[in-house]
């Protein structure tokens, strides 16, 4: 409910979102969800699991498990470079919260977009699930897909798809 | 505290009642009864129908004030105790308890419950009639319209009530009303007062607080406690004096003198109220100020006063004194035996978590410490690992609570239980005190449930043809708790015809879960019971279910990184055996390399290291020889499909190949190896669940950190050994079947 009406409520005035880069490809992810950016320093990868699952990283005490965002949105495993980041992200539509990192090749920055600026997801022709998105923008005459964590992330569906592996 | 978190302590304390309520009349069944178990079963009864007020809990009231009479009538030895009350006891206190859970809508509107709730009253009717005037039983019977306790108005019985309640006691969510409210269902308010004394200029006048007094007359037979008790989750922060009726008018001149209000007019309220008459007032006030001059001790000289002037006998005071000097005791009592506190589980849980980053960080620097030259440090970090593991075990202990509390319950299902099946059967109760994390305490309530009344069900025979097996008439039934080699067993065991392997087995090849030429050990076999879908029992009972329970039971078990065992013998009995690790959340384990990846095994499991040298591969499935015995063993680089170009033992892959160690593991009676690259020794380790994303990965329990800041994997030895002898099984089938 909360977050619905949150959406709305956003939806009506400015939101901020944080644009990454993997690959060639611009994402945004609403700021809300985004917890930190760390610099990638190893991972420790995890037995037997697909390959969008990099693995796990300590973040302060706490396991945290990668996803290979590139992997999941059907495109080529992400080259670890110099620059490559985690965006740790925080999801709380489950019963507990749940915080996953992200991998991307670079962050760029904040930008605001008023809801005006945001346009539905192309029902065909992205190349990625149309659940994944949860809008299109335009900046610096550029595109930016906004990506909707809580689908494109679900830990359930991720689970299914980790169960999918080991069988 | 908000309206809901006083209704959370509602709940838990009438749940605490209840089972307090259940443990007296399980004692009174066994046919012991004395006052204090009458009079603790009656505070009980009472307590719930007090705290129910406050909220408005009517339906609770409603029901609990009939049994709370009976009771109370029992207490003053007006009716004894007999088997036949106890057992409509036993049904009150049940719908107590239903009532408790339910809303008040879900209360009325529930035809059911209702009508369980007026057939319990006329079942307690007869001992409510009996030798009582027509007045009483008007008070006993259900009074669904008014719940107001009828007064007798010939004894005069005057209570004082001066309250302050503190200011912020609206912003917790408490509202005096309902106090008064409720105070009108104890008695008749006579007077009430209200003082605005306190109020504000408006312009600081914050509407969320409280500034009104209340200085109130009540007529009501209750006892001070019950008064008191009205005002239970308001006595913090809060002035509340109640004064018992024919209170000696000292008492009240010590009253005024406490309460923050000019002297003058509160004593004018007190006449108004009726509880004082001017003239005496006066000269009390008047009496004492003259004797402030010389300097006595306040308090004996009250009771000068009031002596001097002839207001009260001196009966009267020591009477009273009396009365002061027990109340007191009786508070002392209460908290001494109540040394607990209550603390919120998940403030527990973070100074467990933060205890686990402690240990991991004492780790980091023991091997920090441990590069240097510097012995004095080397030393502190010592001392300090010391500490640190004592601070871990004492914060481990605060989670642990006696499994006592989850055995009690089931002398109540075991007594239901063997009436409905005609049954006699005994409950032994062994190693209550034995304690074990309360998470799984909780989470043990179900499983246990289960496999105590299967064996009821099942295992103990009826009392016909017990005796034909020459076997005496009572069956007994046990519950134990134990510590076994880092474990927790809770053992199940009943005296009754034992588990049919034959049947077991037929059944087992009916429903097709083996084939008929599987050869099976007897604990395989056993295994069986816990297969979904397998009941041996030939007639459904409402009992033990649908068969439907035993795999629920293993799955709930297994989830607490416990196992369970059948030991069982014809004729004679069977015992089902729960292990459990003694916590969840830090352990004991022992640090090995496969690959260049950390894994952790909990040292409770390992038998021993030895260095893995010949080796059988049988059928494509490793074994070892281990003195005589052919011991199945998994490598980890195999199971886990680990890369053979990980970083750190690239160099030396060949040499590690060689010298690949072998931890011997066992749990719940089986035994089989793990096969590593190095062993790296003890460590103390906090579990970090892994998360719901890797839940279906096999064999990897949690996840843990190194002292280096690295992340290791738990094993979960359990399923790993099923692995390894899962497997075993299903080869062997694949062997017979191909012949």
């Amino acid at each position: 409910m909360t977050t619905t009406e949150e959406k709305n409520a956003t939806s009506q005035s400015v939101s901020q979102f944080l644009t990454f880069t993997i690959g060639q490809e611009h994402f945004g992810m609403d700021l809300n969800q985004t917890r930190e950016i760390i610099e990638y320093a190893g991972i420790t990868q995890v037995p037997l699991m697909p390959q969008f699952l990099s693995g796990v990283i300590n973040l302060r005490g706490e396991v945290v498990p990668v996803i290979d965002l590139s992997v999941r949105l059907g495109r080529d495993p992400i080259k670890i470079h110099k620059r490559t980041c985690v965006i740790v992200i925080e999801l709380h539509s489950f019963e507990q919260h749940c915080v996953l990192g992200l991998l991307a090749d670079a962050v760029n920055e904040v930008i605001e977009l008023p809801a005006t600026d945001i346009e539905e997801a192309p029902a065909f022709g992205a190349q990625i699930r149309a659940e994944f998105i949860q809008g299109i923008a335009k900046a610096d005459d550029e595109f930016i897909v906004l990506l909707d964590a809580e689908k494109t992330l679900s830990p359930i569906e991720l689970a299914h798809l980790v169960e999918a592996e080991l069988q | 505290m908000s309206l809901d978190a006083a209704l959370q302590t509602f709940f838990v304390e009438a749940q605490e009642h209840l089972e307090s309520m259940e443990s007296v009349l399980l004692q009174m069944d066994e046919g012991e009864c004395d006052s204090e178990m009458l009079n603790n079963i009656f505070r009980s009864a009472h307590t719930i129908k007090g705290s129910a007020g406050i909220f408005g809990l009517n339906h609770i009231v409603e029901f609990t004030h009939v049994v709370e009479n009976i009771l109370d009538r029992a207490r003053e030895n007006e009716i004894t105790i007999e088997a036949k009350l106890i057992d409509v006891l036993f049904k009150c206190r049940d719908h107590i308890q239903a009532l408790v859970k339910c809303t008040p809508e879900e209360a009325l509107s529930d035809i059911q419950l209702k009508d369980t709730g007026t057939e319990l009253h006329a079942l307690l009717a007869p001992w409510a009639a009996e030798d009582l005037n027509t007045v009483h039983e008007k008070e006993t019977l259900p009074n669904i319209e008014n719940q107001n306790q009828p007064v007798t108005l010939d004894k005069n019985k005057y209570w004082h009530i001066s309250l302050r309640l503190s200011k912020d006691c609206l912003q917790n969510g408490m509202d005096p009303l309902s106090f008064i409210k409720f105070l009108s269902t104890i008695g008749e308010i006579k007077h009430i007062k209200t003082l605005a004394d306190n109020f504000p200029d408006l312009a600081s006048f914050n509407p969320e607080l409280l500034y009104f007094a209340y200085e109130i007359s009540l007529q009501s037979e209750a006892s001070l406690e019950t008064i008191e008790n009205t005002f239970m989750f308001v006595q913090d922060g809060s002035d509340i004096n109640i004064l018992p009726p024919e209170t000696e008018l000292g008492r009240y001149i010590e009253l005024i003198e406490q309460l923050p209000e000019d002297n003058q007019r509160l004593g004018e309220i007190l006449i108004d109220c009726g509880a004082l008459t001017a003239n005496s007032l006066q000269q009390a006030l008047n009496q004492q100020s003259s004797d402030i001059t010389n300097q006595f001790d306040e308090k004996p000289k009250l009771g000068e006063v009031l002596s001097e002037n002839n207001t009260v006998s001196k009966e009267v005071i020591s009477a009273a004194l009396d009365k002061q000097s027990k109340n007191p005791n009786k508070t002392i009592d209460n908290t001494s035996t109540n040394k607990q506190i209550r603390v919120d589980s998940d403030r527990l849980d973070l100074l467990i978590n933060l205890i686990g980053e402690l240990v991991i960080n004492q780790q980091r620097i023991d091997i920090l410490a441990n590069k240097t030259t510097n012995t004095p440090l080397i030393e502190a970090v010592g001392d300090f690992e010391g500490f640190t593991e004592q601070i871990r075990d004492a914060a481990l202990s605060l989670r642990m609570v006696p499994i006592g509390g989850i055995f009690q319950r089931f002398k109540r299902v075991v007594r239901d239980t063997a009436q409905e099946l005609n049954k006699e059967i005994e409950l032994v109760i062994e190693g209550a005190d034995t304690e074990l994390d309360r998470l799984m305490v909780e989470k043990l309530g179900d499983p246990l449930t289960h496999i105590v009344r299967n064996a009821m069900d099942h295992g103990i025979e009826a009392v016909d043809q017990r005796i034909e097996a020459g076997k005496s008439a009572q069956g007994q039934l046990k519950l134990s708790a134990y510590h076994e080699a880092g474990h927790i067993v809770i053992a199940i065991s009943d005296n009754g015809r034992g588990i049919d392997k034959e049947r077991v087995r037929a059944k087992a090849i009916d429903k097709g879960i083996i084939h008929e030429d599987n050869v099976l050990t007897d604990n395989e076999l056993y295994q069986l019971i816990f297969h979904p879908g397998f009941s041996t029992a030939e007639a459904v009972t409402s009992i033990s279910g649908r068969g439907v329970g035993m795999d629920v039971v293993k799955r709930n078990v297994e989830s607490l990184q416990g196992s369970i065992e059948i030991d069982s013998a014809s004729g004679k009995g069977s015992t089902f055996k729960i292990r459990l690790p003694l916590t969840l959340a830090i352990i004991d384990g022992f640090h090995v390399e496969s690959k260049g990846t950390h894994f952790i095994i909990p040292q409770a499991t390992i038998i021993e290291c030895i260095d893995l040298v010949a080796h059988v591969d049988i059928e494509g499935r490793h074994c070892i020889n281990l003195r005589g015995d052919m011991i199945p063993y998994l490598a980890m680089n195999e199971i886990f499909n680990l890369a053979e170009s990980q970083p750190s033992t690239a160099l030396t892959d060949d040499k590690a190949q060689q010298r690949a160690e072998l931890v011997i593991v066992q749990f719940g009676g089986n035994i089989a190896g793990i096969a590593v690259d190095k062993l790296n020794g003890e460590i103390q380790t906090v579990v970090k669940p892994l998360g719901p994303i890797f839940k279906p990965l096999k064999g990897i329990g949690g996840s843990s950190l190194l002292g280096s800041g690295e992340i290791a994997f738990i094993l979960d030895i359990p399923q790993l050994i099923e692995l390894a002898i899962g497997s075993e099984i299903q080869i062997n089938s694949n062997q017979e079947s191909q012949r």
